[in-house]
């Protein structure tokens, strides 16, 4: 009960803290303002053994505990400015983040720049209070950090706010601060399961596939684009010309595919996407020419990744 | 196709690996060193045996023992810990538990954080030898190790510098360099209060050599066998006498063999006529549980809260338990209780009822023979002198009459003998009389002109009573042995008697080199562990502050600050990136002077498209504008170089000399 209360309190708390701070923006230095530090338990240790020390030297009057005692004393004040320093003033940028299918864990990627003369340790990126990845920055130098975060539904999934922090020198203190920055991944509908056949294209209603049974009935040869299937490379070609070639079928119609929507009655919505998904991957796959028909959109036939990528945009931002 | 995110365990958590725990082992082997001198022995065997098992267990992968072995474990050890010492409080049997237990932690050590607490305890066993010992050689072996405890503590902090040691003794070394004027204002400045917070501080009085309150045959001379250091004197004003004689307490009670101090403790005022020149000392005295300070004969002034008795001895109200400084004004002659009391006398005459019947004889023989009581006093050295008395660190052993066989059998003795046997006779022969312990002589360190004076100057001479003129020194080893008096012990021995350090005596060099290290071990002693109250007290009075804590507190505070915010500053000045823009500015300047040559600056154009229209405007000053431009782009996109933006400044420099 008073966990739960805990929890949702400290849910609102991020959402506030998240209003407030806004979106920061690409390439967001982290100033002094939202640094913040703490000491670790460790810490807590140490300034507590650091006070027992002081008490022996006084009580024994010896001048070398007190030089023991405020020594240590010392080494935590100038670690303590030297953890603040350590993250002050990093640079974080966002990186490539490739889209995943729904089900996946989305890896947001970010860049750590360090434009000191001095080398920053330890910066660990957390999310949701798990450490996800741990760097080291060489003076002048950035490093990539990936932020994982499971993408359980098609769409864009926005990146919450991420935190940094580091422990260095001693362990003894800790600072982050936490960077809410405009992170999108866009995620594809979760693929149906193999099994169901995409439905024939129109003016080839019927007509097996060649592929499948085993009438190539070869027509010629025509120059490589990027995109076409491997294995209609004629390789035999590139051998001999150094060319690349691509075999071409005769009812080359045969090869292409309407995937539609319509064509998927009786499903509901995401189970309609997910199986044009499915045909969407698969046709790729196979190196055959496919169209996408929604009922708000229809892409018409292409080969090819970027023609797969739009497609399966469409697919994951389809409302 | 789903891979489930994976968090890294936070740092504490992590498990350290080999090389980190190589480490620890070593930075604990290192403060532990020193404490394996006088701890027990089996304490080091337990502890090297369990960190060479910890080693060799991470290595091999072997399990480590369960809780329950590890609980049964540290009950046994300290169990023994507590029937060795009986007490596990003051610093011996706390480092000796502390130390039991941290071998024993060893062996359940698994993450970072078990290593962190480790190297914590690491600085509690430092903190024990620093409270049982101030060494000067200590600290040089156990500040460096506090480093190194330091870079270790940062190697299993972090990972990746965990695996590069020099990375992590060179930062851990900054921050230390960085902490130290902190420290040292804290040392300073925090207000130090007097006297123990709780408990007296124990130590064992059995470890500290000096001067008893008692003397018997034997006694001075195993004091004699150590070459320990019982104080230093600083001269401030005036010539050190010739014959340097540190008086320490009187013995009055002979029971036939051993001489004690006097039970009674007479309220009578001191009487002293003190005449001669004044000689103004400091003495740095070391611990040696008794109550009594040194001071040459005989002392003007006093410490203060120190007493100086009837027998002109000068006492402290409590045991000497911490090395003493203090200041005395001494003058160089005098006459010490003219007048006394029979009553007060009948203690300087006392003697056993029966015993040495011989020497009483000769002491009646001679009392008769004598008009006045010197005439004694000359017949009891012209015996010493003139028959073949031997002055010897190894004279035979005395069985029930130690007088009589001393004066009339052996005839081989050491200072104790012979005062103890002139006392004996003097009191014989009716004249008052007493033995006096205390030191003779001193070795000058040209160093830093500071006599020291060693356990193995411990003397005793004896003190006769005589109306009118009061008491006398009288030293009947010069009769013996002159060179004693005046030259030191090593002298006055016969060849083939060897004291220690007496090898060392024949090297020039290692004679200086003890010398240097002695002034150094001085300073230490008088700047660094003398730094208490007092000394605090006096040094802020010279900073123009007031001695009381709270201004002490404040100014701390004020100076902890100041120091804190320079740091800030500093750190903000070595995390700033490089100033590229400090290039563009120089290139802006530089497009300035050139537009005012009539070469109009083009947004649209490259510093190299640039410099060769430039040139070709001006060709004759083409070399000036490709230096220029050469530097600039090394400054602007070469890789980063802390030369390269001088370079750049330095070739506009040139440019505007050629126009």
């Amino acid at each position: 009960m008073i966990d739960r209360l805990l929890a949702e309190i400290r849910r609102r708390a991020v959402v506030w803290a998240e209003a407030r701070q806004g979106l920061d923006p690409d390439g967001v230095v982290l100033k002094q303002r939202r640094c913040y530090i703490v000491p670790t338990r460790m810490g807590l240790v140490y300034g507590f053994a650091t006070f027992a020390m002081l008490m022996g030297a006084m009580n024994y009057n010896a001048s070398l505990a007190f030089v023991l005692a405020f020594g240590l004393a010392s080494l935590g004040l100038v670690a303590m400015h030297h953890t603040h320093r350590t993250l002050e003033g990093l640079i974080v940028r966002a990186g490539r983040t490739e889209p995943v299918f729904a089900g996946q864990v989305a890896h947001f990627g970010l860049t750590v720049a360090n434009t000191a003369r001095e080398p920053r340790y330890g910066i660990t990126l957390t999310f949701d209070g798990d450490n996800l990845a741990r760097t080291d920055l060489p003076p002048e130098d950035d490093n990539p950090l990936t932020l994982p975060i499971a993408a359980p539904a098609r769409g864009w999934l926005q990146a919450r706010r991420f935190g940094l922090h580091t422990t260095y020198p001693f362990g003894l203190f800790r600072c982050w601060a936490w960077v809410r920055m405009d992170l999108r991944c866009l995620v594809y509908p979760k693929p149906a399961p193999p099994g169901l056949r995409p439905p024939p294209s129109p003016g080839a209603a019927g007509q097996a596939r060649p592929d499948e049974s085993g009438l190539e009935d070869f027509s010629g040869l025509r120059e490589y684009r990027p995109g076409d299937a491997p294995r209609h490379i004629a390789w035999r070609v590139y051998a001999r010309r150094d060319e690349l070639a691509v075999k071409q079928f005769a009812g080359s119609a045969a090869l292409t595919r309407s995937l539609d929507w319509d064509a998927l009655g009786g499903l509901d919505t995401e189970a309609r996407l997910s199986q044009l998904t499915r045909w969407v991957l698969d046709s790729h796959a196979d190196g055959e020419a496919f169209a996408l028909t929604l009922p708000s959109l229809k892409i018409p036939f292409g080969q090819g990744a970027a023609h797969r990528d739009r497609c399966l945009e469409a697919l994951a931002l389809f409302a | 196709m789903t891979t489930p995110i994976v968090p890294l365990p936070d740092i504490p958590a992590e498990r350290p690996g080999v090389a980190r725990l190589t480490w620890v082992v070593i930075a604990l082997a290192a403060v532990m060193a020193p404490q394996a001198l006088h701890q027990p022995i089996a304490i080091t065997v337990l502890a090297v045996v369990l960190g060479a098992w910890r080693l060799t267990a991470e290595r091999r992968g072997w399990a480590l023992p369960r809780a329950s072995v590890r609980t049964l474990a540290a009950l046994v050890g300290f169990a023994a810990v507590w029937f060795t010492f009986r007490t596990i409080n003051g610093p011996e049997a706390g480092s000796a538990l502390l130390l039991t237990m941290l071998a024993l932690k060893l062996t359940e050590t698994a993450t970072v954080r078990d290593c962190q607490v480790l190297v914590l305890l690491g600085f509690f066993v430092v903190l024990g030898e620093f409270l049982y010992t101030q060494e000067l050689m200590v600290a040089l072996w156990l500040l460096p190790s506090c480093w190194l405890l330091a870079a270790v503590l940062l190697a299993v902090s972090h990972p990746v510098v965990g695996f590069r040691p020099t990375v992590a003794l060179r930062a851990s070394g900054r921050y230390l360099a960085l902490a130290l004027p902190l420290m040292i204002a804290m040392f300073v400045l925090f207000p130090r209060v007097p006297g123990p917070l709780w408990g007296a501080p124990g130590g064992s009085g059995d470890s500290v050599s000096g001067l008893g309150d008692s003397m018997e045959p034997g006694a001075i001379t195993n004091l004699i066998l150590s070459d320990e250091v019982a104080f230093r004197v600083r001269f401030i004003d005036g010539e050190p006498p010739a014959a340097r004689y540190w008086r320490g307490p009187t013995l009055h009670r002979f029971d036939g063999r051993r001489w004690e101090q006097s039970w009674f403790k007479p309220p009578e005022p001191v009487e002293l006529a003190l005449e001669g020149g004044r000689v103004r000392y400091e003495v740095t005295l070391e611990a040696h549980n008794r109550p009594w300070l040194f001071a040459l004969e005989m002392p003007e002034s006093r410490p203060s809260g120190s007493e100086l008795r009837y027998d002109y001895s000068l006492v402290e109200p409590r045991l000497v338990r911490e090395r003493k400084r203090y200041e005395i004004t001494s003058r160089t002659e005098f006459v010490a209780g003219a007048e006394q009391t029979p009553r007060r006398l009948r203690w300087d005459l006392q003697l056993p009822e029966r015993g040495n019947a011989r020497s009483r004889e000769l002491a009646q023989r001679w009392r008769g023979a004598s008009t006045d009581e010197m005439g004694v006093v000359r017949q009891a050295l012209t015996m010493f002198r003139e028959q073949p008395f031997v002055y010897t660190l190894r004279p035979p052993r005395l069985g029930r009459e130690p007088i009589d066989e001393f004066l009339f059998g052996s005839q081989r003795g050491f200072c104790e003998h012979y005062a103890s046997s002139f006392v004996f006779l003097m009191r014989a022969a009716g004249i008052p009389a007493r033995v006096v312990t205390g030191y003779l002589g001193g070795e000058l360190n040209p160093w830093n002109d500071v006599w020291v004076v060693r356990q193995s100057d411990a003397h005793a001479w004896a003190e006769v009573w005589v109306r009118g003129r009061g008491w006398i020194r009288v030293d009947p080893t010069g009769a013996v042995a002159p060179e004693r008096i005046e030259g030191g012990l090593e002298e006055a021995l016969p060849d083939g008697e060897v004291l220690p350090g007496e090898y060392l005596r024949s090297f020039d060099f290692l004679i200086s080199l003890r010398d240097s290290w002695d002034a150094m071990d001085t300073a230490w002693n008088r700047f660094f562990l003398g730094y208490g109250p007092e000394m605090q007290r006096e040094f802020v009075q010279l900073l123009g502050l007031e001695p009381d804590w709270q201004s002490l507190v404040t100014t701390l505070m004020v100076v902890v600050v100041l120091m804190l915010a320079a740091l800030a500053a500093w750190l903000v000045y070595t995390h700033k990136p490089r100033p590229v823009d400090a290039a563009r500015r120089e290139w802006d300047r530089f497009r300035t002077l050139l537009a005012r040559e009539g070469v109009a600056p083009s947004d649209t154009e490259g510093p190299q498209d640039f410099a060769r229209r430039a040139a070709e405007a001006l060709p004759a000053r083409r070399k000036a504008i490709d230096a220029v431009t050469a530097a600039y782009v090394a400054a602007r996109y070469a890789k980063p170089d802390d030369a390269a933006l001088p370079a750049l400044r330095a070739a506009l420099w040139q440019f505007k000399q050629a126009a």
